[in-house]
């Protein structure tokens, strides 16, 4: 690992300060556990790092309106632990569960791992279907942006340099929610697929709306609008269910790499849709 | 770069000078020379490296010596409560023979630590999940979780006492 600049400030203006002040290339450093690792890979080579330690604001995680705000410095496991998440946000516990060890969960935080935008990042899929916002902090202010236009590519986002993304707002869940996801090891391994489901349902049994979210299948986290094109309206049946789930094996735009192939992928979707919707419909209509 | 920082080891307060992009783990071992404390893989997975950063587990390959200034830390050697006697679940991990090779002994013991104060009475399920990040490559995993389960015991009793 090659060394940097070890910036510390005390106060968001300052972060933001101390990010313009580099030397460049100048990153956030949050809770590290991605970071780290690519800094001792040789992947990645920063002229400074800003942590947010001693940034006062950062670790709360509360009630915002009907749903949630979880600020920078909220870790996986405090999310996972939290009552406020489990009752607004389920989908997302259901990720979080299955991401990394308790050890990582301990470090790690949920804005990181959307900082860190990984096409396999766990929490993305869960926020995409749920709606949620990222609240940016810039030399120029203060702005919002959807998660739905969050992510560029793999690894990266539309943070600009010098921005620093300080909370992540979700709002409350409606509908049943379901987290599908394949790994070679339960969950230390990177996803070789995931599917997010959010799928709710009118009085009769009709899907009145429907989020699909893909993972690890495309060069970023995604909805699958075929998928749910093919749910709306519908019943929850055999046919529905088949139907979304090869749209959403049709949406995917998998990649051969070192965990498995494109095909391998694609056909997961299509199995990890069907799981994630029967069991969904085996939970009754809800009405 | 360095940087001044004040760690809390094991009761015992350090004044040290760090370099900045130094992981927590390295200063433990070679700084405060303890070296219970090991490295496994440096990416998070095995748990080798399993240390209590403010009561709660971490694997410090992944955290910086200076993101840890003004935090209370306990390692391995910090778990007896004297030189002649083990804390209970370092009894248990001998007693149920879960140390073969033993390098990933000290972050099982750390790991186990902290879960045990959530979990008084674990269940089969939660101890497999929680150990999801402690890889034993002797494969003892049965022994350890016996162990696990024997110092979850023990740790009530002398609670109820």
């Amino acid at each position: 690992m090659s060394s940097f600049v070890y910036h510390r400030p005390a106060s968001l203006d300052e972060a933001v300060a101390m990010l313009q002040q580099g030397p460049a290339p100048a990153r956030v450093l949050n809770g590290g556990t991605d970071l780290m690792v690519q800094l001792r890979g040789g992947k990645r080579t920063l002229g400074a790092v800003v942590s947010l330690v001693d940034v006062p604001g950062l670790d709360a995680l509360e009630a915002d309106g009907d749903g949630l705000r979880l600020g920078a410095r909220v870790t996986l496991g405090q999310a996972l632990d939290s009552e406020l998440v489990a009752e607004r946000a389920p989908l997302l516990i259901e990720a979080l569960k299955r991401m990394g060890n308790v050890n990582v969960r301990n470090r790690a935080t949920v804005v990181g791992n959307i900082c860190n935008a990984s096409p396999a990042g766990d929490t993305a899929g869960p926020l995409l279907a749920l709606g949620s916002t990222v609240d940016v902090v810039g030399p120029s202010g203060e702005r919002s942006v959807p998660l739905a236009d969050w992510f560029t590519g793999p690894g990266s986002c539309c943070l600009a340099d010098h921005e620093i993304a300080v909370a992540l707002r979700v709002p409350r869940q409606a509908g049943a929610g379901r987290y599908e996801r394949l790994a070679n090891r339960p969950t230390a391994d990177c996803a070789v697929a995931s599917i997010g489901l959010l799928v709710d349902r009118g009085d009769d049994g009709a899907v009145t709306s429907a989020r699909v979210t893909l993972g690890a299948v495309a060069p970023t986290p995604c909805r699958s609008a075929a998928a749910e094109a093919a749910l709306v309206g519908k019943a929850l049946d055999a046919a529905t269910i088949t139907a979304a789930a090869d749209a959403a094996a049709a949406d995917a735009a998998a990649i051969d790499d070192v965990r498995c192939s494109a095909w391998y992928r694609t056909e997961m979707v299509r199995n990890l849709t069907r799981r994630g919707l029967e069991a969904l419909a085996g939970e009754g209509s809800g009405a | 770069m360095r940087r001044d920082i004040t760690l809390t080891v094991n009761d015992r307060v350090y004044e040290l000078s760090v370099a900045v992009d130094r992981p927590l783990l390295e200063v433990l071992r070679e700084d405060l020379e303890l070296t219970g404390t090991k490295y496994g893989c440096g990416t998070g997975d095995c748990g080798t490296c399993v240390v209590e950063v403010d009561g709660r587990s971490v694997n410090s390959c992944l955290m910086l010596a200076v993101e840890a200034d003004g935090c209370t830390i306990e390692t391995v050697e910090g778990m007896a409560p004297g030189v002649n006697e083990l804390h209970p679940i370092q009894r248990a991990f001998i007693d149920a023979g879960a140390v073969q090779c033993g390098y990933c002994t000290p972050g099982y013991l750390m790991t186990a630590q902290s879960f045990l104060r959530d979990h008084p009475e674990p269940s089969d399920e939660e101890i497999r999940s929680a150990f999801e990040g402690n890889l034993c490559r002797c494969t003892g995993y049965t022994k350890i979780r016996e162990a696990i389960l024997d110092a979850a015991r023990a740790l009530r009793e002398e609670a109820g006492r």
